[in-house]
């Protein structure tokens, strides 16, 4: 195993102040003032969004309350046609101060990792003497104790509460104003510091228990981290389960599976439909969240957090092609590159590269809704190229491609393995499987029944150093050749095979030296009057992979080739009926 | 100076191709055309033409632009159905773009182009209005254009939210059709009542202004509950379960 990372699992940043400063922007727009809303973006949420975040945490909070108070005052005096109050300076300055250091509390409060029940009064009473009339005080208590307890609510992510709690705010404002109105100002103020008691004190409980889930989450990342290797792509112990909605019911789907694979690696992913191919990818894409164990794709974790930064790295191209199909096929290619970040300047580049290997250079112009199936399969092969991909995730790569085609798509898989690119592949072509992967992964019911390694002398793990003789219809009896032979030196097992032709007999032995046995063993069958006419290596049908009983005699190449079994196949027919 | 955030350009990506793909179908543009030049037209010639008293043009003004909105966020969304129908949802999940983006790059669409129409057609209910008889714009007062406007921003963001956030958990396209239509038929019509309510009502006028800031708040209270619901994990649990 590789070295091994952390993975830290914290929220972003940009993330928390993005939904703080939306918030404040939510707040400030439920409050009054046209221009308040539009200084609280143009100054707090702006430079959260696009940088400068130092910025953005001590300064903007405190200006664009400032501004925005000021903005706010001005709006309302305007709408309310106050003339007398939009002239009074000092009035105005105040009134701006002072709900700018309210502002400047809500920013202290959600930068603050530890806030308490002193801080707020500290900051909220002393703000609230600066405005020049005492019943304010109440009033800034009130909006600071909501903002505080919604900018909690916006760091913990719970934004369903929030937009509860945000309705509910704007309803005491509704109801304060009306008992305000009716004459009830004192009754307007008690309630308005009662709710505002009560938002504080939510605040403070929920940000302890987010500091305690944050200590949580980083205890769990921690013990989490001896597995994940920045070296390859794997999982771990992997369980998905499925939801099946109409059964109200969860079944395992996934699982528990466990493999990883190098950098630069192919591996291939066999079995039968409803294996559990199809499924991996996905786990591995990030798109299925396993219930329980870990995946990686080069150190990184695949969850939630490292969404992005993981997808950067990935390339998919799923069975269903999911193009647009009114787009231009370059204008696709583009939209994506800027998706993925790649500069302006090697897109183009990069695009006709890809076309060209995909010989779809000429339907560079045409409406994706005119391509044919195969080149829109082409089409969603380049779009997971396009950005060089360190993992490449392929379902069906050549399903629908003509053999030309599917091979210079087998060329470019080949050309990726060479540049450390890992691939791993589900598919059911064979020859696909035997030409590119290092190893073989075959999949039955959601779980990994056997894994077959590439043979370093070049054999592959599907023929597995067994080799088939085809024999002449002849009248002679089958029984006493599989003596002769398994009496042979190097003949390990032998047995026959039903032909295609009638009356054809298909003789397949194993042997680690071919070079001494087959001469030996055709010379054997010569001796005996059979008539020997095609000697090759030995395949696995389709069928005997993808059988239920795993009906694989490959137990020479294994030992040899060093294959392992996981789910405990027992001994197979096929192994049984060898001499 | 600040550079554009990964998200921002994303999100700036995403809405720029939806816009494209939604000005490449011919049908959708005339339909759009024709309600945002046509309709406006014919109902300021028609309330020019029927001596209406001046203080009802914002409220016939409010429902110009609120069908605008309708009209708009409706089609504007009906991309979510057709995005399920032809799955090309999976594509943009599995690339490296946040949640914030993805949904935003949905939204924004809906909303600049409710926006876009309703401004635009606001602005010719006037004109006509201007034209034919010009002592009926004596009813639109700063505050009546300010409610008004942000009736029509407010409704815009709420179908967006809402729109998404309850499309995002279906997978039949048909009824996320469905959905959409009926969920942007409610929000126009709590807006107008909403915003004729602060016109007319005493005790609605006054509280105008804070029902001018409020609106747009619930718009924004809407998009972030959208926001919170569209997320990666739950939106590919829709598309396979």
């Amino acid at each position: 195993m590789g070295r091994t990372v952390v993975v830290p699992a914290k929220r972003s940043a940009l993330a928390r102040y993005v939904s703080a400063g939306t918030l404040g922007a939510v707040f400030y727009l439920a409050q009054a003032g046209a221009l308040a809303p539009l200084a609280y973006v143009g100054l707090s949420v702006w430079p959260e969004l696009f940088g400068q975040r130092r910025f953005a945490r001590v300064v903007a909070p405190v200006l664009c309350g400032v501004f925005a108070e000021l903005g706010r005052y001005l709006g309302l005096s305007t709408l309310s046609g106050d003339e007398r109050s939009r002239q009074n300076v000092t009035f105005v300055f105040a009134y701006g101060v002072g709900f700018g250091a309210a502002e400047a509390f809500r920013a202290a409060v959600l930068s603050s990792r530890s806030p308490s029940w002193l801080t707020l009064a500290l900051l909220a009473v002393p703000a609230g003497l600066a405005g020049p009339i005492p019943t304010w005080v109440g009033t800034l208590f009130f909006e600071a104790n909501w903002s505080a307890l919604a900018g909690v609510g916006a760091v913990r992510g719970r934004w369903g509460i929030l937009a509860a709690l945000t309705l509910c705010h704007v309803l005491l404002n509704f109801v304060l104003v009306a008992l305000m109105s009716a004459g009830f100002g004192f009754g307007a103020q008690c309630a308005s510091l009662a709710t505002a008691t009560v938002a504080g004190s939510l605040a403070v409980n929920l940000w302890r228990r987010r500091l305690a889930l944050t200590a949580t989450s980083e205890s769990a990342s921690e013990q989490a981290e001896g597995a994940v290797d920045v070296d390859s792509i794997g999982v771990e112990k992997v369980v998905c389960l499925y939801d099946h909605a109409a059964s109200h019911s969860k079944g395992e789907l996934l699982g528990p599976l466990s493999f990883r694979a190098k950098a630069g690696q192919v591996l291939a992913l066999l079995g039968p439909n409803g294996a559990g191919k199809t499924t991996t990818l996905r786990v591995l894409a990030g798109l299925l969240r396993p219930v329980g164990g870990q995946t990686w794709v080069f150190g990184t974790a695949i969850d939630q957090e490292n969404a992005c930064r993981v997808n950067a790295l990935i390339g998919l191209a799923a069975e269903e092609t999911g193009l647009y199909p009114k787009m231009r096929v370059c204008r696709y290619l583009e939209f994506f590159a800027s998706l993925y970040h790649i500069p302006r300047w090697q897109r183009d580049d990069r695009i006709t590269e890809l076309l060209r290997l995909l010989e779809l250079e000429q339907g560079l112009d045409l409406r994706i809704a005119t391509l044919s199936k195969g080149a829109r399969q082409k089409l969603a092969l380049a779009r997971a190229l396009l950005h060089q991909p360190r993992l490449l995730l392929l379902d069906e790569p050549t399903a629908a491609l003509d053999p030309r085609v599917a091979c210079s798509v087998r060329r470019a898989i080949a050309a990726l393995k060479a540049n450390e690119c890992t691939v791993v592949i589900a598919t059911h072509d064979l020859d696909e499987a035997q030409e590119l992967a290092d190893e073989f992964l075959i999949m039955r019911r959601g779980q990994i029944v056997r894994r077959l390694h590439q043979s370093h002398h070049g054999q592959g793990a599907l023929t597995a150093g067994s080799f088939e003789v085809r024999l002449a219809p002849s009248a002679h009896e089958a029984p006493p050749i599989l003596e002769t032979l398994a009496g042979l030196d190097g003949v390990e097992q032998v047995r026959f095979e039903p032909g295609v032709d009638r009356g054809e007999l298909v003789l397949v032995f194993s042997t680690t030296t071919p070079q001494m046995t087959n001469p030996a063993v055709l010379k054997a069958l010569l001796g005996m009057g059979f008539k020997p006419y095609v000697l090759t290596r030995h395949r696995l049908s389709i069928e005997q992979i993808y059988s239920p009983e795993g009906a694989l005699d490959t137990s020479v190449g294994e030992s040899a080739l060093g294959c392992d079994t996981a789910g405990g196949i027992p001994d197979t027919p096929a192994r049984a009926k060898t001499c | 100076m600040l550079t554009m955030s990964a998200d921002a350009r994303d999100t700036f990506v995403i809405v720029w191709r939806e816009l494209c793909d939604l000005a490449c179908d011919k049908a959708l543009v005339i339909v759009v055309a024709g309600s945002t030049f046509g309709l406006p037209l014919y109902l300021g010639y028609l309330a020019a033409t029927q001596h209406l008293a001046a203080s009802h043009m914002p409220a016939w003004g409010l429902e110009v632009v609120l069908l605008e909105v309708f009209i708009a966020s409706t089609t504007a969304l009906q991309g979510l159905a057709v995005e399920r129908e032809q799955g090309t949802l999976l594509p943009l999940i599995a690339s490296p773009v946040s949640d914030l983006a993805l949904f935003l790059g949905r939204a924004l669409p809906a909303v600049l182009l409710s926006a876009g129409q309703s401004a635009v057609a606001l602005g010719l209910f006037l004109m006509m209005l201007a034209v034919r008889e010009p002592a009926m714009l004596s009813g639109f007062k700063p505050a009546t254009v300010l409610l008004v406007s942000a009736s029509a921003l407010s409704a815009a963001m709420m179908c967006a939210g809402l729109g998404i956030s309850l499309g995002s958990r279906m997978r039949s396209s048909r009824a996320i059709g469905l959905t959409l239509t009926l969920s942007s038929l409610g929000v126009v019509s709590l807006e107008s009542a909403l915003g004729l309510w602060g016109m007319f009502d005493p005790v609605g006028r006054a509280l105008a202004s804070d029902l001018t800031m409020t609106q747009p708040a619930l718009g924004l209270a809407a998009l972030a509950a959208g926001a919170a619901l569209y997320r990666r994990a739950k939106l590919v649990q829709s598309l396979w379960r």
